[in-house]
């Protein structure tokens, strides 16, 4: 029995040590300096560059790394990417620099982020990448966090093949693509042969604050200063310029010229359908050409339009999201923060972006860097994105997030299309609902309308 | 002898005193792991939920209010209470009919047929495929483009043109069930079964000598006898399906327009809302806390409605 209760007493422990093992396992090391190499670590959740920057990243540990002392351990990460960099955070095992998965204004306020004013050398490498912040985007109580480095475009996309099958060309046989709302209702209507499967365009409302946002307001935008106006002195909402953007969507609903099944369809289903050469045309973005090469192979012939608008002879700057790259953690602080800046401003080089889009993974920001670009083996379609870039305006507005009750205006957007709400319906609700948490935001501190007041003129010029 | 026998007894229970602390210890500690797992995720959270429920809090400044959030819910959130309605009408929807599914089944599969292995383990094997996969599953069933269910239908010549089951409230909802029948009645099937087979056999067999035919017998034995696991079947039902999300996220994302949204969708939305909305962590806990209050009064309703069950045999 003495014997038994050994072996008993022996599993237990045994068994117990283990455990224990794998309860201290994550307390692992911080930063590492050994023999004078500082290593610096750079966290993204970015996985169509991870095999790109990996590999410049270990090329520059190579090279310019082991001149400088210099080592960057690069993480691509993939959809739990913020819980790991929260649970990093809370185990003060953050990296040096980071892209933040989400909004920064959580991050700034706990502390998290080092201005780049704030590094050796900080303040000279702002001046001379000369490119204005977004104030309550990468800009905080006048401090830099980031700088913007890439930017999304959005346009028209439209299968050349189809346009030629129904007769929708230019004078010299080429598809032609249309200018206004009122041609990309007319043309879907004659591209439609649902006993052949064509359908004239996608409109995927699965997921309706992507729908809303990216293939919806955003592009009407052009027709538009902005969308909704919102009259900043006296604190109200007004979405009746979507009026129009409502009719146009509701005539194509009348005219059946969509792909069917548009309440189950998401973005990626749209696209795979679009490869397939059963729709005509849909509004993308930039970030297509990868999938429309790679993810969904595209079987047909296509190319990129400018974003239609209501009048041909009033157009406005096209939409187009700017965003940044790495922010400065406050664990930089510990370490060599002047191989930490070296490393930052080497991320942020014309030479980094140039290689981006030449290998069609991101465009630049700087319309100056796409002109330094070799675009010879770049994709029609990706350059024809990028030439966007010198006639859009950001839409990276700060985000002015109001506390809203009921549902959003994405949400009621579908009500419209479902019948089960007029446009006038639409239009009455969400301005008194936005209305009334813009002035409840404003009046209890939590939105600070000196951020958002704009008077800028996004008109076009040729 | 006799001292010799009372030092070896006591000796003995003083061994066996200190052999029951060690246990004791061991069996604290081979528990503690599971205890503190329970404690951090399960116990914590619950509290956290419960405090916040009482402030406004946008995960970045938590401002106490009161119950404003509760007379929020009460009386101004109109979708809320859709979305409890949709919730109630799915769960006991979808549990007329895989509940006496599951049971038939069972029964059949409880008797000594040809491949009833096979068929027990293909009946549980939706149970064990990612809900994830089973939304896209029933997706491309009822695609309006292609779908096998509208091309099946088209062929025995029922309707003429596709069916748009997502454009409407009750089309959704019926394929939500759908879905969520095949992905449930696998588990209680194998929960009556596990029943069926303590039925004592001599009350079959005593039964057939009476003349009792195959139906007498399963209203009159096999009903009664499964009374008490039916009860927690179905309380487990109930539960489950009030606390319904994964699958109606992705079947329909509550779709169209919201009318298919049950509660915990809607409170997920709260918790992690899209577009240029503020996470409304505080009303999202407030919902939360009256969801878990309303689960509450159901089940305790339910038990007490269902109290004689147990005395049936």
């Amino acid at each position: 029995m003495m014997r038994k209760l050994n072996i008993e007493r022996t599993i237990c422990f045994v068994i117990t040590t283990f455990l224990l093992v794998g309860v201290f396992s994550g307390c692992g090391s911080k930063t590492t300096n050994t023999n004078n190499v500082t290593t610096v670590r750079v966290w993204t959740g970015f996985g169509h560059t991870k095999e790109m920057l990996t590999k410049m990243c270990n090329d520059y540990n190579n090279t310019i790394g082991k001149e400088k002392d210099i080592r960057i351990e690069y993480t691509a990460y993939g959809g739990d990417y913020k819980n790991i960099y929260d649970l990093a955070i809370s185990n003060d095992q953050a990296p040096e620099l980071l892209k933040i998965p989400g909004d920064k204004i959580g991050y700034v306020k706990k502390g998290e982020l080092i201005p780049i004013t704030d590094m050796p050398g900080g303040q000279e490498f702002l001046d001379e990448y000369n490119m204005k912040g977004i104030e309550g985007y990468n800009v905080f109580d006048g401090k830099t966090y980031s700088v913007p480095v890439n930017v999304t475009t959005i346009g028209l996309v439209y299968n050349k093949d189809i346009f030629k099958a129904s007769g929708i060309v230019d004078e010299n046989g080429d598809a032609l693509p249309p200018k206004t709302w009122d041609e990309v209702r007319d043309y879907a209507k004659r591209i439609t042969r649902s006993e052949n499967n064509v359908y004239g365009i996608a409109i995927p409302l699965k997921d309706p604050s992507f729908f809303s946002s990216w293939q919806f307001t955003d592009p009407f935008r052009s027709s538009y200063n902005t969308i909704p106006e919102i009259d900043w002195d006296n604190l109200t909402y007004d979405y009746s310029n979507q009026r129009k953007a409502f009719e146009w969507l509701l005539g194509i609903k009348a005219d059946k010229s969509f792909f069917p099944g548009a309440e189950s369809l998401d973005n990626d289903a749209s696209r795979a359908q679009f490869a397939e050469g059963r729709i005509g045309m849909y509004i993308g973005a930039s970030w297509d050409v990868g999938v429309l090469s790679s993810q969904f192979n595209a079987k047909c012939d296509w190319a990129v339009a400018p974003i239609p608008v209501l009048n041909v002879n009033e157009r406005y700057k096209q939409s187009q999201n700017v965003a940044d790259f790495l922010c400065i953690g406050k664990s930089a602080l510990k370490t060599d923060v002047k191989k930490v800046m070296e490393v930052y401003k080497w991320f942020h080089t014309n030479e980094m972006w140039i290689n981006m889009y030449e290998k069609e993974k991101d465009i630049p920001a700087k319309y100056e860097v796409i002109e330094k670009c070799n675009a010879s083996n770049v994709s029609p379609q990706w350059k024809q994105f990028a030439e966007f870039v010198s006639k859009g305006r950001f839409n990276t507005l700060p985000a002015l997030k109001v506390s809203l009750e009921g549902e959003s205006a994405s949400f009621v957007l579908l009500k419209v299309w479902a019948g089960t709400i007029s446009i006038d319906g639409y239009i009455a609700d969400v301005n008194k609902r936005y209305t009334e948490a813009l002035r409840k935001g404003v009046a209890d501190g939590s939105i600070d309308i000196n951020k958002f007041k704009r008077n800028i003129d996004y008109r076009l010029y040729d | 002898m006799r001292i010799n026998n009372t030092v070896s007894i006591k000796k003995l229970i003083s061994y066996k005193k200190k052999s029951d602390y060690s246990e004791i210890i061991q069996s604290y500690a081979m528990l503690a792991p599971q205890i503190l797992g329970f404690l951090i995720f399960t116990i914590y959270p619950i509290m956290w939920v419960y405090r916040y429920a009482f402030f406004d809090y946008d995960g970045v400044k938590a401002v106490y209010s009161g119950l404003d959030n509760f007379v929020r819910i009460f009386t101004r959130d109109k979708l809320y209470w859709d979305s409890l309605t949709n919730t109630f009408v799915l769960a006991f929807g979808k549990l007329i009919i895989e509940l006496p599914l599951a049971l038939i089944i069972a029964v059949f599969l409880n008797k000594k047929i040809f491949g009833r292995s096979f068929f027990r383990t293909m009946f549980f094997m939706p149970n064990i495929v990612s809900t994830a996969i089973i939304g896209l599953i029933f997706t491309f069933i009822f695609s309006s483009f292609n779908g096998i269910a509208n091309n099946f239908i088209m062929e025995i010549g029922i309707i003429d043109e596709p069916i748009n089951w997502f454009a409407h409230k009750w089309t959704s909802m019926t394929v939500i069930i759908l879905a969520s029948i095949w992905q449930g009645f696998g588990i209680n099937m194998l929960f009556f079964l596990a029943g069926l087979q303590n039925v004592p056999e001599e009350l079959y067999e005593a039964a057939k000598i009476d003349g009792a035919t195959g139906t007498h017998q399963f209203i009159h034995i096999t009903l009664p006898m499964l009374a008490p696991i039916a009860q927690i079947i179905l309380m487990l039902a109930i539960v489950n399906g009030m606390k319904v999300m994964d699958l109606v996220m992705v079947l329909t994302n509550g779709m169209p327009a919201g009318e298919t949204e049950v509660v915990m969708l809607h409170i997920y939305k709260y918790f992690f809302p899209s577009g240029y909305s503020n996470p409304q962590l505080g009303y999202a806990s407030s919902m939360g806390l009256v969801t878990s209050v309303i689960i509450g009064i159901v089940t305790m309703m339910y038990l007490k409605l269902s109290k004689k069950v147990n005395s049936t045999y």
